[in-house]
C-alpha cells in the first residue's frame, strides 16, 4: 500500500474499490469491434482472392499479414485499456479518500480528501446499464479554500459505499469529541496538579531557607530532595499545561525586545551546579555582537533553553556539553552540543511531536513527558524560528539547534 | 499482365521483415513500461505477474502468427 498512497499514523485502509466489470468491457466493446472488423474482412478477401492464380495468392497473404499486425495493435490497446481500469481506484481509509487515476501509460493523478473536510456527497445512478448490473456514482465534495471533488464513477453498489463512508465520518466525529473532552479533562487535572505542587514546593522551599527557623539535618535534607522533585513536578505539568493551551490557541506569547544572550547565561549558570554534580564540563562559547530578539523571554528561558541544556546533561552520562551562540546580519544560532547517549534515527522522527520520546528517554529519565521538545518547538515557531536536532545515532551524542531571527535596530 | 510486374517487383517479404521487427520492439518496449505499473502500483503483485504472462504468451502467439505471414511472402 505504502507505494500507492503515503498513509498517516494509525491510519487504515478500510475499502479499495475499482469500476464495475461491465465499465471495463463498455471501454473494450470498441477494441473487440475492430478485431471482428479485421478479421471478417481478411477472411473475406482472402477467400475470393485465394484461388484467383499467383499474384492473387500474394495479395492474400498481404491481407492476412495486414490483418495479424491490427489484431497486435488491438491487443496493445487492450493492454493498455485493461491497465488503466485495473489501476484506476479509490482507498477509503479510517480518516482520508484517495482517488488515483492513471492517466493512459504515462500519467497518474492521486487525490486524497480528508473525511472531516467532506460536505456533502451525492450517489447517483447510471441509466439503464447501471440499474442492470447496479453501478452508479458518488460523488463527494469539500468544503474549505483548498476544496477538491472526488468523483467515483462506475462503482458496485454506491449506495453501500455511500453508508460506509457516513458511517466513518460518524465514527471520526466521536473520536473528536472524546479527544477533546479528554484534552479539557487533562488542561483541568494538570491546572488541579499545579496548585497543589505549588503549595507544596513554597511549603519545602520554607522549610529549607529556614523560615521555620533551624531544623534538623536530616528533615532539612529531605525537604531539599522534596523540594527539587516538587520543581520537577511543576515543571512537568507547566509542560502538558503549555502543550494543551498552544493546541487550544491559548498560549500567549509575548513580543518584547530581549537580549537571548542574558538569557542563555542565565539558564547556564542555573545548571552549572547540576552538570558540577555528574562532573560534565558545561562550556559556553558565545561570539561577540548583539543577540536582541522579539519574543517572549520568559518562555524562552523556560521551555526552549532549560529544555536543551537540561536534556543535554540529563542524556550525558560523562563527558561534555557545550553551547555555542553565534550570529549572521539576520538570525542568531544557539547550538547544544553534548556527547551522550545519543538519538537512533527513529527516535529523530518523531523528536518534536506531541509525547515524542525515544527509546533513550524512558531508559535515562523515567519521567521524560515527551512535551518538551514539542512544546519547544512550538515556542520556536511561535517566534519564526527554527529548531532542529542532529545526531549520528546511538552512542554518538546529540546537537541541537535553535534560530531565531535578530530584532530589527 | 503489367499489375502482376508490379506487384511482383515489391519486396514483400523485407517489408515484412521490418514491419515485424518494429513490431516486436514496440511489443517488448510496452510490456516493460505496463510491466512496471502492474508491479509498482497493483495492489497484489501475482495479479501483476499473471497480466505479464498472459501479456507475453497473447504477444509471442500474435507475433509468431505476423512472422509465419510475412516469411511466405516473397522477396
Amino acid at each position: 500500500m505504502s507505494t500507492l498512497v503515503d498513509l498517516q499514523p494509525g491510519e487504515t485502509v478500510s475499502t479499495v474499490i475499482r469500476k464495475h466489470w461491465f465499465i471495463f468491457f463498455q471501454e473494450i466493446s470498441a477494441i473487440l469491434l475492430g478485431c471482428v472488423l479485421i478479421l471478417g474482412t481478411a477472411g473475406f478477401v482472402v477467400g475470393v482472392l485465394w484461388h484467383s492464380g499467383q499474384i492473387a495468392s500474394i495479395l492474400s497473404t498481404v491481407v492476412t499479414f495486414g490483418a495479424i499486425l491490427g489484431l497486435l495493435v488491438c491487443w496493445f490497446m487492450l493492454a493498455i485499456v485493461w491497465t488503466n481500469y485495473y489501476l484506476d481506484m479509490w482507498i477509503v481509509t479510517n480518516h482520508r479518500i484517495f482517488s488515483i487515476d492513471q492517466i493512459g501509460l504515462f500519467g497518474r493523478k492521486v487525490t486524497s480528501i480528508a473525511l472531516d473536510n467532506i460536505q456533502e456527497i451525492t450517489v447517483v445512478n447510471n441509466g439503464f446499464f447501471g440499474a442492470v448490473f447496479g453501478y452508479g456514482t458518488v460523488a463527494i465534495h469539500t468544503a474549505g479554500a483548498g476544496r477538491a471533488n472526488v468523483y467515483m464513477e462506475g462503482i458496485a453498489q454506491p449506495e453501500i459505499l455511500h453508508t460506509h463512508i457516513l458511517e466513518h465520518m460518524e465514527r471520526l466525529r466521536q473520536l473528536e469529541q472524546i479527544t477533546e473532552k479528554q484534552e479539557s479533562l487533562l488542561h483541568s487535572i494538570s491546572h488541579e496538579v499545579k496548585s497543589h505542587l505549588t503549595k507544596s514546593q513554597a511549603a519545602f522551599a520554607s522549610i529549607v531557607e529556614g523560615d521555620f527557623g533551624e531544623v534538623p539535618t536530616p528533615l532539612k535534607s529531605i525537604a531539599s530532595t522534596a523540594l527539587s522533585d516538587t520543581k520537577q513536578g511543576v515543571d512537568t505539568v507547566m509542560d502538558i499545561l503549555d502543550a494543551s493551551n498552544f493546541k487550544k490557541g491559548t498560549l500567549e506569547i509575548k513580543q518584547e525586545r530581549f537580549d537571548f544572550k542574558t538569557a542563555l547565561l542565565k539558564i547556564v549558570e542555573e545548571f552549572k551546579p547540576i552538570a558540577a554534580e555528574k562532573k560534565l564540563d558545561l562550556e559556553v562559547i558565545v561570539a561577540d555582537g548583539s543577540y536582541e530578539v522579539i519574543g517572549d523571554d520568559q518562555k524562552m528561558r523556560r521551555h526552549v533553553l532549560r529544555n536543551l541544556i537540561d536534556n543535554a546533561i540529563r542524556y550525558t552520562p560523562k563527558g561534555s556539553v557545550r553551547v555555542e551562540l553565534t550570529h549572521n546580519d539576520e538570525m542568531i544560532e544557539c547550538a547544544v552540543h553534548d556527547n551522550g547517549v545519543g538519538i537512533t534515527p527513529e527516535d529523530m522522527e518523531h523528536l518534536f511531536t506531541e509525547g515524542g520520546k525515544g527509546a533513550n528517554s524512558t531508559k535515562v529519565n523515567a519521567q521524560s513527558t515527551g512535551y518538551g521538545l514539542f512544546v519547544a518547538k512550538t515556542i520556536i515557531d511561535a517566534h519564526h524560528g527554527n529548531i532542529w536536532a542532529e545526531s549520528e545515532g546511538a552512542g554518538n551524542g546529540a546537537h541541537f539547534y535553535v534560530q531565531l531571527p535578530l530584532a530589527k535596530v | 499482365m503489367q499489375t502482376d510486374a508490379v506487384v511482383s517487383g515489391i519486396p514483400f517479404a523485407a517489408i515484412a521483415m521490418i514491419v515485424w521487427i518494429a513490431a516486436v520492439m514496440l511489443c517488448v518496449g510496452l510490456g516493460f513500461i505496463l510491466s512496471y505499473h502492474w508491479y509498482r502500483y497493483s495492489l497484489h503483485k501475482s495479479t501483476a505477474s499473471l497480466a505479464l504472462t498472459v501479456y507475453s504468451v497473447i504477444s509471442a502467439i500474435i507475433l509468431f502468427a505476423l512472422f509465419a505471414a510475412g516469411i511466405s511472402l516473397p522477396l
